[in-house]
């Protein structure tokens, strides 16, 4: 028994090792990506599109069910991207709080002539509205459907062939549109483009524009910073560099919206409809042998609320790992299947075995240690140094994001906010990382026990 | 070695990893912002309306800065980004000024000898925009890169030399070796100027011409751009029926690309012949560009053939020709367009509503005029 725990805690230490190998090679992919991707965008002229009409119009789609403490900025914070020609639609979703009030208020809606085309199935439109005020503006009122249905009905509503998808809580930089965009005209291919997302908590906005960004006071929001930073700057780029992007984040995407047609919109009856819609475009497309990119942007940022307390984080973090447990399933035969390229034989397995198993491997490790230690299969100074080594392993991931952005982009300027997002990073391992793959294990039995419920996070004002 | 202490090993050396990117952190983070290049940049950016002017001292000032070779790098993006909105005479003090500095020995050097195709390709970039022609034959080689971007930023360096010459060699380089869409190379070619304009009403002459000959049996087709062989004329009898079919993709391609250049240029010159061409061609890509650019352009002698894409299958053309007819004011085309407000696509029944509006507003005006002319 005691040689079994003996064996086991090296396998555990094994896994470990293996999973943050890997994430180190994509950590020196993305390195390299990035420093390239730096040199050639100094080299482009972003602001040249402004002089000209070879542009594609966007229309930005925001989804919005009860969110009345954040929906004016937001979409003021649309309506005020830098971009030639643009169109804002809100889905409201069947508000049930003050939204629609916020908006006729803020935006004086009156009802649109103009009609819907139902290019994709969603739940019943009862009005189309445009601003008397915002010429760019159009609200969708609708029966509540979710998230996705919103979507869907957005998509069907907007009228130009870039939809770009950002959530209600949400600002996009005001240069972002034009960088996310380029690779729509850079390459025919391009179907679906993701741009980073980072916490709003502690930045000073006004007007809907983030004008200075600072790190977020609660310390729950600056470990989620840290969080973020690893997951867009190396996780995407990386997979995006192998042709095998997973997921662009549904806080900040944008789509070819005949691509988004062609394989038929959302699908509504998913919690991880933003990753789900991904898998099923690789699908589709390499089905029809068609040439295709999904692409990730190291640029292009939209600035998102984080929860600052646990009790809403939990709930966020339970429904993205039943969301990652479902779209993997609901596309189970990318599995190891060569036919989709990198994203069946590589990216697929990695996500399943490295990201959907690791909360539960994680947790069954501490466990075993524990119990490893007690029955005194190990020494507790062995245990410890397991433990210590899969923490450390993390804590360098996470510093090796904070070196990357402080190289390439430098968002978080100050001296004192680069010395406290590293304190963080070294802090993360010790409570924090468990208490997230605790409720990420939660996620996993909430999947297993066919729960679908959304669970609405609290928003703040802006 | 026990599997404790290999691990304590790995603690150590995971420590040592995190000590070191910690402290590169912090390093980076000091050097850029760091108070020294700040200095650089403030003098920079003080001494260049001077140094631009041509005094002395200021140069002098600026080429003492230069000590580092990241004070260079850092310069050479500062002309760089401040090139960006320049144009005529403000470029050839900006060349003056990098000739004095050495920039413009440091870049030409750097793009002959640089082995990175990115280096090269950002070095071709300003030499360009500081209009340097002997950087011309080197940034036309990069055109033939494997790399799409350095073809890209290379394509982008030719444009800023606007040699109307080299606008087909860029555009089959662009089209050619990187994956880019139409809308991205017109806005890549829009850098070369307006002056580029004649040659492509030149270009578009000769394909109208070509469209001419494939009527008639026995013609010689050649692609646009390219001289017609003497002597080997190619009987083409069996595209005289069709004359679409002479217009291959990259054929059909450039039209989209010259015909968007025009409109963009606003060229009033190549309305007849765009007229003409949209008589001939039945690429729908193409024949997108040409509604649009005509209803911008203003022919009336596109009407009946605007009138009878009103009867297209894509959906595309019918809504983009009901535009044109409201754009051109042709009121006869009422009846035709009220039909459409019926039409499958709610895109093309809200044109349709929008251009029978504008027309009734142009038949008032025409009416008061010719009441006015009355009295």
């Amino acid at each position: 028994m005691k040689e079994v725990l003996y064996y086991l805690n090296l396998l555990f230490l094994a896994y470990f090792v293996l999973v943050n190998g890997f994430y180190l090679v994509l950590i020196g992919l993305s390195s390299h990506v990035v420093r390239r991707y730096s040199r050639v965008t100094a080299m482009t002229e972003y602001e040249g599109i402004f002089g000209t009409t070879f542009y594609k119009p966007v229309s930005v789609i925001v989804p919005a069910h009860n969110e009345e403490a954040t929906i004016v900025h937001t979409v003021s914070s649309a309506l005020s991207v830098r971009y030639p020609e643009l169109e804002v639609v809100v889905v409201n979703d069947g508000s049930i709080d003050g939204t629609w009030h916020e908006l006729v208020r803020a935006f004086n809606l009156v009802p649109s002539p103009a009609t819907v085309s139902y290019d994709i199935p969603c739940q019943t439109v009862r009005g189309l509205y445009e601003s008397l005020t915002h010429p760019g503006l159009r609200v969708v009122d609708k029966e509540q459907g979710g998230k996705a249905d919103a979507l869907n009905a957005g998509i069907n509503a907007s009228s130009f062939p870039l939809v770009c998808n950002i959530d209600a809580d949400s600002i996009i930089d005001v240069r972002s549109m034009v960088q996310i965009t380029r690779p729509f005209l850079e390459d025919h291919r391009v179907v679906a483009v993701g741009g980073v997302v980072m916490p709003s908590n502690g930045c000073d906005i006004q007007n809907g524009e983030v004008k200075n960004i600072k790190l977020a006071r609660s310390t729950l929001a600056r470990f989620q910073t840290i969080e973020y930073l690893r997951a867009f700057l190396f996780g995407r780029i990386g997979w995006s560099r192998l042709n095998s992007l997973m997921i662009v984040s549904g806080a900040f995407a944008i789509f070819r919206r005949t691509a988004l047609v062609e394989v038929g919109g959302y699908r509504t009856d998913t919690v991880g409809e933003d990753m789900e819609l991904v898998l099923r475009m690789h699908r589709a497309f390499a089905d029809k042998k068609k040439p295709y990119r999904i692409v990730f942007l190291p640029d292009p940022i939209c600035w998102t609320q984080v929860p600052e307390d646990l009790k809403s984080l939990s709930k966020q973090r339970r429904r993205w790992h039943r969301g990652l447990a479902d779209s993997l399933v609901k596309n189970r035969q990318l599995c190891l299947n060569p036919k989709y390229g990198g994203v069946g034989v590589v990216g697929y397995p990695f996500f399943a075995l490295c990201e959907l198993l690791s909360p539960v491997v994680e947790m069954f490790g501490y466990f075993f240690v524990v119990l490893a230690i007690v029955s005194q299969a190990i020494t507790w100074e062995l245990g410890l140094a397991i433990t210590a080594c899969s923490l450390l392993l993390g804590t360098i991931m996470s510093m090796s994001a904070l070196v990357l952005e402080a190289k390439a982009f430098r968002r978080y300027e100050g001296m004192r906010d680069v010395v406290t997002l590293s304190i963080h990073a070294l802090l993360e391992g010790l409570g924090y990382r468990q208490l997230h793959s605790f409720w990420r294990c939660m996620g996993l039995v909430d999947y297993l026990r066919r729960q679908t419920s959304w669970g609405q996070p609290a928003r703040k004002a802006f | 070695m026990s599997a404790f202490r290999i691990i304590l090993v790995l603690i150590a050396l995971e420590l040592i990893t995190i000590t070191l990117l910690l402290v590169a952190t912090l390093l980076t983070q000091a050097h850029k912002s760091g108070s020294r290049m700040r200095r650089r940049m403030e003098l920079w950016e003080t001494m260049l309306p001077a140094a631009l002017a041509g005094e002395q001292q200021a140069v002098t000032l600026i080429r003492a800065s230069l000590r580092s070779e990241a004070a260079w790098k850092a310069f050479h993006n500062f002309i760089d980004e401040n090139l960006r909105h320049e144009q005529g005479d403000s470029t050839l003090s900006f060349r003056r000024l990098s000739r004095h500095v050495r920039l413009t020995d440091r870049l030409h050097r750097q793009l002959v000898r640089s082995r990175d195709p990115l280096d090269r390709a950002a070095a071709a970039r300003t030499l360009a925009r500081l209009r340097e022609r002997v950087a011309e034959e080197t940034v036309l080689e990069l055109l033939k890169s494997k790399d799409p971007a350095v073809v890209l930023v290379a394509a982008y360096a030719t444009a800023s030399f606007r040699d109307p010459r080299q606008l087909l060699p860029v555009f089959r380089a662009i089209y050619g070796r990187t994956p880019i869409t139409l809308h991205g190379a017109a806005e890549l070619l829009s850098g070369f100027g307006e002056g580029v304009c004649p040659v492509i009403h030149g270009l578009l002459q000769g394909a109208v011409g070509q469209y001419e000959a494939t009527s008639t049996p026995g013609a010689m087709v050649v692609p646009i751009g390219t001289a017609a062989p003497v002597g080997t004329a190619v009987p083409i009898n069996t595209v005289a029926a069709d004359p679409e079919q002479v217009v291959d993709r990259d054929e059909a391609a450039a039209q989209v690309v010259m015909v968007d250049l025009l409109t963009f240029y606003r060229y009033r010159p190549a309305a007849s012949t765009l007229a003409q061409l949209l008589t001939f061609t039945t690429n729908e890509e193409v024949l997108i560009h040409l509604v649009k650019a005509l209803a911008l352009l203003g022919d009336a002698s596109a009407v009946p053939r605007l009138s009878e894409l009103l009867g297209h299958p894509s959906w595309v053309v019918r809504r983009q020709s009901i535009q044109a007819l409201a754009a051109l004011a042709v009121v006869e085309a009422a009846p035709a367009v009220r039909a459409l407000l019926g039409d499958d696509n709610l895109m093309v029944r809200a044109s349709a509503h929008d251009t029978l509006r504008a027309l009734q507003r142009a038949r008032a005006r025409r009416r008061k005029k010719v009441v006015e002319a009355l009295t």
